[in-house]
């Protein structure tokens, strides 16, 4: 075998760049654009000085060339921080060739120390700032060291009036605590086309929670933080715990200030995911009220916007209570970080076959900062197996692009009916139908159990 | 206003790429072999009908492009290929004949400007010289009708066609009728290339040595529905699984050798996925059985998700024509 090394004396970046450089890529709209940003990307960063990817100023070996790259591109135009930190490297670059006039390198000195205190400044770190996609590096503007990865088994310390207090810091308050229907579901084989009667007559039905669904509040009734919104926030607040728990929509609720509200009790049943399906370690779920825990962020109406990412949408203070009572949850509950998910990821619409019915968290979750993995990476269910769509309406939700989970479930979908030589829409129609008798079947079991029937959020 | 084009040049068939004015790309493909029919006024007439590509050429009517099988077949005769194993064929004495007439009717001539982008195998096992008289030959042939021409590598054409959310980085593998071609590439930079000349043509040859099937049976089998679902009663199938998962073998293997001995590779954001691309991937279970595979080695860098083209039989061809666009 004839084995080419094609990358001859190249430099390989380390893993920030990679990504600094996917975070600016997705400035740019086409996938042609793309491929150039990164080569140029790439080929700039072959031009730094050795000397300085060791130094403390590293970091600008890592930013800059992608910055120099994305300056290059035709119908993108940097913002003026990029263009100053743009500036001082070139200034850096200029100083080996320049004249040893004591003047002149004085004067290339100062710049270059003005704009590097300018770069350095955390409110620069333009790829990671800006991002509108929850990439796993773009959104961790702040860092939590200790919330997720907190290193003993986490139990509960203590009972004190209405307040828990648990071994990882995390406190949750049972003042608006009212009880449902206690839980029970079913659980099928992950993926579609098999042959369900087995799994359907004799039922693996199970009671503990399966998994967590992260909502947001997207309410209406919360006010501005503002200071002279005080007294209205002190009694919104309020108010929409009470809501929220006399609707038993949440498990749990995170409030702007951090503090966690338990509205349910997890052996119960919370109205929070309904028609929605989800899929972890061959396991299957269908309609996740009855499985899953729903763990809702207290947001107004407008915070989930991909222009502005994950930090205008929730506090540091929700990220840092999120990550303690995942962790809580996880820890007492054993639930497996592949079940955590957020409410678009799972929500669909059987009568249009479409996701997205739901589209809170928008794609912006911070995975990462709550210590779980890039779930928007994972293939959904919905659309790998039972053939689900999405429209435009909920891609410009996202921000205009859907996240890889939704491309690489309907790359599967196709594989799938080349595989079985099936035209998509056949493959479409006939996993739509499996669909229906299964949920139908499903729901005749539950009813089973409880006479109640299911409600949907 | 100038234009470009992606030409997948494979050895069974051509593939040409062209961008639509909504961003979106068009393919036509046509069959890389022809067929060479006594001349008689008769058979021309009935190929001018059916509007068969074809030229007279003394004694001889030259049929070629997607009915030259069908004609083939009408003979009791097999097709000829101007390409083996990936590259212009040293035992076809029409071969250059062929692929210059089969790209001046594909591709046609440039207006100016127009640039053009055809996918090359990696080096070959055997002989380094063979790829290059390849790449100059196919050069000069584009050049000739006006194009700014470059080549690509067609593992990289796959990355370039699907790997966009991850930002070009990962392993991509085009399992063609000649060869396997496969190119680890990190941010759209090929950092290791080779190819395997186990592929589709070899199935199909060894699976009928065995059976005793002619190649064409054997492929009539591995296009109507054949799966790699183990051992099988039906020879032919049987043969078939056999030389699939040998085929599979061979690459994965080969990627286990290009990567340990590689000594630096750039350390990755997340697991590379590899994505599949070309016919010979398209055999039911294909991807699981190589899934399977690929999870038997140990890498030096870590494997993500294991998945089919969304479009194998045009990924080359779109990879082609973005590596054409990029300069525009």
């Amino acid at each position: 075998m004839n084995i080419r090394d094609e990358s001859g004396s190249i430099a390989w970046p380390g893993q920030e760049f990679q990504r600094t450089v996917a975070s600016l890529a997705r400035r740019l709209e086409s996938p042609v654009e793309r491929l150039a940003f990164s080569r140029r990307a790439l080929a700039e960063y072959q031009r730094t000085p050795s000397l300085l990817r060791a130094s403390p100023l590293a970091r600008f070996s890592e930013v800059v060339p992608a910055l120099e790259a994305l300056a290059s591109c035709r119908r993108h135009k940097l913002r003026w921080n990029e263009r100053a930190l743009l500036l001082g490297w070139r200034l850096w670059r200029f100083v080996p060739a320049a004249p040893l006039h004591p003047r002149r390198a004085a004067w290339v000195a100062g710049a270059l120390l003005a704009v590097s205190a300018v770069a350095l400044a955390p409110s620069l770190s333009p790829p990671e700032a800006e991002s509108p996609a929850p990439a796993p590096a773009a959104a961790k503007p702040a860092r939590l060291p200790g919330a997720a990865e907190f290193p003993l088994e986490v139990w509960l310390v203590e009972t004190q009036q209405e307040m828990e207090l648990y071994s990882n810091g995390l406190q949750v308050s049972n003042e608006f605590l009212v009880h449902g229907d206690p839980r029970s579901y079913v659980v099928l084989p992950a993926g579609a086309g098999s042959d369900w009667s087995a799994a359907l007559e004799k039922p693996d039905v199970r009671s503990r929670p399966a998994g967590i669904v992260f909502h947001t509040t997207v309410s209406e009734v919360s006010p501005p933080l503002e200071r002279e919104q005080n007294q209205l926030i002190r009694y919104r607040g309020r108010q929409l715990l009470r809501y929220l728990a006399r609707e038993k929509l949440y498990h749990f609720v995170i409030d702007r200030f951090g503090r966690v509200y338990r509205l349910l009790p997890e052996s119960e049943v919370a109205y929070h995911a309904g028609f929605s399906v989800w899929e972890h370690a061959g396991e299957q779920y269908f309609n996740l009220n009855d499985s899953f825990l729903g763990v809702a962020f207290e947001t107004r109406p407008e915070a989930l916007d991909s222009e502005t990412g994950p930090e205008a949408a929730v506090t540091p203070a929700q990220v840092a209570a999120a990550a303690q009572l995942t962790r809580m949850l996880r820890d007492t509950l054993s639930i497996p970080e592949g079940n955590c998910v957020t409410h678009e990821m799972i929500s669909l619409n059987p009568n249009n076959h479409l996701i997205g019915y739901h589209t809170d968290w928008a794609g912006l979750f911070p995975f990462e900062q709550i210590g779980l993995p890039a779930q928007y990476e994972t293939p959904l269910p919905s659309v790998a197996h039972w053939g689900f769509r999405f429209d435009d309406d909920f891609v410009a939700v996202l921000g205009g692009r859907p996240f890889p989970g939704m491309t690489r479930a309907e790359r599967r979908f196709r594989e799938e009916a080349y595989a079985r030589g099936l035209d998509e829409a056949e493959l479409r129609r006939r996993r739509a139908a499996e669909y229906r008798r299964i949920t139908d079947a499903l729901g005749r079991l539950r009813r089973d159990v409880r006479p109640d029937g299911a409600r949907g959020h | 206003m100038s234009k470009a084009k992606g030409l997948d040049l494979g050895t069974s068939r051509i593939v040409l790429a062209t961008p639509n004015d909504d961003e979106s790309f068009s393919y036509s493909a046509q069959l890389n072999a022809f067929v060479a029919l006594p001349y008689s006024k008769v058979t021309e007439r009935a190929l001018q009908k059916k509007g068969v590509p074809h030229a007279v050429e003394g004694k001889e009517i030259i049929a070629y492009g997607d009915r030259a099988a069908e004609f083939a077949n009408l003979l009791q005769g097999d097709t000829r290929r101007p390409m083996q194993t990936g590259l212009l064929n040293p035992q076809e004495p029409k071969s250059l004949e062929m692929i210059e007439l089969a790209l001046k009717r594909m591709v046609g001539p440039a207006d100016k400007g127009d640039k053009i982008c055809f996918s090359t195998p990696a080096a070959p096992p055997t002989n380094e010289n063979d790829l290059i008289y390849h790449e100059r030959t196919v050069r000069q042939m584009l050049e000739k009708l006006g194009y700014q021409v470059r080549s690509l590598n067609e593992g990289l054409a796959v990355v370039y066609a699907e790997l966009e959310d991850d930002n070009f980085t990962g392993i991509g593998v085009s399992f063609g009728g000649g060869m396997c071609n496969v190119c680890v590439s990190y941010m759209g930079m090929p950092a290791i290339s080779f190819s395997t000349v186990r592929a589709g043509d070899y199935i199909d040859r060894s699976a009928s040595s065995v059976s005793g099937e002619t190649p064409a049976t054997v492929r009539l089998h591995k296009e109507t529905g054949f799966a790699l679902n183990g051992l099988s009663p039906n020879s032919v199938e049987q043969a078939l699984s056999v030389y699939y998962n040998d085929v599979i073998e061979t690459v994965v293997n080969g990627l286990a050798t290009a990567l340990a001995s590689r000594g630096k590779l750039p350390k990755l954001e997340r697991p590379a996925t590899v994505v599949l691309a070309g016919g010979t991937a398209l055999a039911g279970s294909f991807r699981n059985e190589l899934d399977k595979a690929l999870r038997k080695h140990s890498y030096p860098i870590d494997l993500g998700e294991v998945r089919l083209a969304s479009d194998p039989l045009n990924t080359t061809a779109k990879g082609a024509l973005m590596a054409a666009m990029l300069d525009m």
